[in-house]
């Protein structure tokens, strides 16, 4: 078959099957001037949801526990409620990252450059972007570990005071410690194990076109 | 400026139209599609230097942003809806069914998004520096990934038979 020919071809499946119904001037005004009804816009409001949900999350339910409790008068126990609320808070805190990161990543785009320029400037941005939150992350969780670490241990006594043997709480708590200290040394691969199972397939897809752009087959 | 795009737009409106269905028709609501294409052609707009032809940029501007779109759906499937995905079917505003356009439709289908595009450019009678500069790729690199794709093509249409 020559050139002309699948041309030819072409010309006829575009004009016959690939055009659909014009879209009135109007109809393009509106998408313009309303710039919500994309299938990225869509997007962009479900993680914006999520966004707000968690941070109202955050920040609701430590007032809605410390109004509770004022109410009541439960005597507070400073240990559970301070782990109930942390853990809780992390949750939230962990959702809001995502959502955040979900909205950058939909909000940037390089429509203007060329196709390779444009996917060196999204895996550039992206992984720019990851480091900042990478940091953010590791700082966040080394600060609340040392916090526990230290709490613990002032409750404990010191290290003389121990135990791994007996059932009582000073048990516990030197159990708790222990984990401490090995979440402290695996954070860091626990986050980039995180990033690898979040974001491989993405980072694979655009280094495989990277790839298939600078091969010269 | 906004009754400049429009009428620009308007009277070139078949590219988005082509690219939506080469790129999207197995989506369910591909006016969603469509209408982002658009809402992405306006954010770029005020970088349209008119040197170029108004149609070569929004190729430009389209083709990035199918290719950008496809990503995001991929790296966010919590927000993406299943339902969302139909055959990959050749869109039927034509009871006749012409096998060759349906043979030239599918074939181009199976292509990369990067080979999609190449093709789409030629087969649209762009010269192969033009083609070159919208990808990112060298002219001689255009050449032999056009000529690899065109045997790829024909290929299928030589099974096809």
């Amino acid at each position: 078959m020559e050139n002309n020919e699948l041309k030819k071809i072409w010309n006829t499946l575009a004009e016959n099957k690939l055009i659909d119904s014009e879209l009135a001037k109007e109809n393009i005004l509106k998408i313009i001037t309303k710039k919500g009804n994309g299938i990225i816009s869509k997007m962009l409001r479900k993680s914006k949801i999520d966004y707000y949900v968690h941070l109202a999350g955050l920040i609701f339910i430590p007032i809605a526990t410390l109004i509770v409790h004022l109410n009541i008068r439960i005597p507070f126990s400073t240990m559970r409620a301070y782990f109930g609320l942390a853990f809780v808070e992390l949750f939230f805190l962990y959702m809001i990252i995502n959502a955040l990161r979900n909205i950058n990543f939909l909000n940037f785009s390089y429509n203007n450059s060329s196709i390779k320029d444009s996917i060196s400037k999204v895996k550039t941005r992206f992984e720019s972007y990851w480091k900042k939150e990478y940091w953010v992350s590791l700082t966040f969780g080394y600060a609340f570990l040392a916090f526990t670490f230290v709490h613990f241990f002032i409750i404990v006594g010191g290290f003389h005071n121990l135990s791994f043997a007996n059932s009582g709480f000073q048990t516990f708590a030197s159990y708790f410690i222990f984990v401490i200290l090995v979440f402290m040394v695996v954070w860091p691969f626990i986050l980039k194990i995180q990033y690898r199972m979040r974001f491989s397939g993405i980072l694979d897809d655009v280094n495989e076109t990277l790839i298939e752009l600078n091969s010269e087959y | 400026m906004e009754r400049e795009f429009t009428e620009l737009l308007f009277q070139n409106q078949g590219i988005v139209h082509k690219i939506c269905n080469l790129y999207f028709n197995n989506r369910v609501e591909k006016e969603d599609y469509q209408q982002e294409l658009i809402i992405q052609l306006w954010k770029a707009f005020p970088s349209f230097n008119k040197q170029s032809k108004f149609s070569t940029w929004m190729y430009r501007v389209c083709l990035n942003a199918a290719i950008d779109i496809i990503r995001k759906e991929k790296s966010q499937p919590q927000l993406v809806k299943i339902e969302n995905y139909e055959a990959n079917k050749i869109p039927d505003k034509d009871t006749v069914k012409n096998s060759q356009q349906e043979q030239l439709y599918h074939a181009i289908n199976k292509l990369s998004d990067i080979d999609k595009a190449i093709i789409t450019l030629y087969l649209d009678e762009f010269s192969y520096k033009e083609i070159a500069d919208i990808i990112g790729i060298t002219e001689s690199n255009t050449g032999v990934k056009i000529n690899r794709i065109k045997s790829q093509i024909l290929k299928s249409f030589e099974n096809g038979k």
